[in-house]
């Protein structure tokens, strides 16, 4: 145990089962000490790790925590940096079940629409020669037809203004469903384009549901995108995950374990050893129980006897 | 901004922009806050949940833990702001 010397205090890590605590410790950041009842470190805990944790996915735009390990790595099942994200507990836990979803051969690229899909689009026009493009903001729908084609509708504003464009043909692509990001990219020919070159399409994003975009593995090309485009904050945005992560072993430890220095009011009393010696000098002796480690403090402190001691009280050394 | 109605004279209680001045102030929020301007300012609140969560994981007593996390927190931007400036320093001039 961490602490050597009997306490004044109550040791709530002791009394408590540790082997549950210690697991929910580990599943959410802060949960063991609030099960053991100390609950300023719980929330200490809790606040700093997982305020860390999510901050750094924010910063990473979701594409963060993930876990696509290397091959011919020392760890065969996770990459390193998912190693240390693992800490963080049940928020970092799903990227385990989504690498295999992810690598589900059902999870691929669509390009022949098999049902229908009704959904907010948010992209653009694509410019050609002589063509209008503009941002395009509104609802797509799409239904397959036969012969492996589809076609739809897009409903909403171009640049602000209202628009409607007819949609068909075969030129579809629809992201994966299970993949990094909370935008699914979508590409749609415009009708009646086939016979143009190029072929006038739309393409932007519909909204992924948070099921399939949580800790999903981006692929090389949404990788290299967000690098170039977030730079040093996509870093910084691994190492608040990674810190947080690490930081919530110590957490365990301390649920577990207790406090690594103790309490923290030690040199305010008098070591049960050093209080034993005293009781044994002279009755006549008149000084005060001094010692090395009280010798700092103001004498009132360092003169009057330990306050909340577990064993019996000091006996006087006037 | 809406437009000003004929024949009535310019009231600023009636043209007052309220959504000009919520972009104002987030404006000025994200300016205070100067995560926008440089990446490093978020070095802050991580060296603050290092301090905590460190000092918490060795003292038991919630005051304890405040200070002694306060104090952290001043080693490590103390220590920062020392290889800032020697960095700063050395790059004087290029």
């Amino acid at each position: 145990m961490s602490l050597s010397s009997p306490s004044p205090h109550p040791r709530p890590w002791d009394e408590k089962n540790s082997f549950v605590a210690g697991i929910l410790a580990y599943l959410v950041p802060g949960a063991g000490h609030l099960f053991q009842g100390r609950t300023a470190k719980g929330l200490i805990y809790f606040f700093s790790i997982l305020g860390l944790f999510f901050w750094g996915q924010k910063m990473g735009e979701g594409m963060v925590v993930y876990n696509l390990p290397e091959k011919g790595s020392v760890l065969k099942y996770v990459s390193l940096s998912y190693a240390a994200q693992l800490g963080a507990g049940v928020s970092a836990l799903p990227a385990f079940l989504q690498n295999r979803r992810a690598a589900n051969p059902v999870n691929h690229t669509i390009r022949h629409p098999s049902r229908p899909l009704i959904e907010n689009f948010e992209g653009r026009l694509v410019p050609t020669d002589n063509d209008a493009e503009g941002v395009l903001v509104g609802t797509i729908r799409v239904e397959p037809v036969e012969g492996g084609e589809f076609r739809g509708t897009f409903e909403g504003t171009m640049d602000g203004k209202p628009a409607k464009l007819a949609l068909g043909g075969s030129s579809f692509e629809l992201a994966p469903a299970i993949k990094a990001g909370f935008r699914r990219k979508v590409t749609c020919g415009l009708e009646n384009s086939a016979a143009a070159f190029p072929i006038k399409v739309i393409e932007g994003t519909i909204p992924r549901p948070f099921v399939d975009a949580y800790a999903s593995p981006p692929d090389a090309d949404q990788l290299q995108e967000i690098n170039g485009r977030l730079g040093k904050t996509y870093e910084l945005a691994m190492v608040f995950t990674w810190i947080a992560g690490l930081l919530n072993v110590l957490a365990i430890w301390d649920c577990v374990l207790g406090p690594a220095y103790g309490f923290g009011d030690e040199h305010l009393k008098v070591k049960p050893t050093e209080v034993s010696n005293a009781s044994q000098a002279p009755k006549t002796a008149t000084a005060p129980v001094t010692t090395t480690s009280v010798s700092t403090v103001p004498p009132v402190a360092a003169s009057a006897p330990p306050t909340h001691s577990d064993g019996p009280p000091p006996k006087s050394s006037i | 901004m809406t437009d000003r109605l004929p024949n009535r004279p310019y009231d600023a209680t009636v043209h007052f922009d309220h959504q000009n001045l919520v972009y104002g102030v987030f404006s000025m929020f994200d300016t205070l806050l100067l995560a926008q301007v440089n990446v490093t300012w978020h070095m802050v609140p991580l060296a603050l949940a290092i301090s905590l969560v460190y000092s918490a994981s060795r003292y038991e007593l919630p005051e304890h833990i405040l200070v002694r996390a306060l104090r952290l927190f001043l080693q490590i931007l103390g220590f920062m702001g020392g290889a800032f400036l020697v960095l700063w320093v050395l790059t004087y001039g290029l």
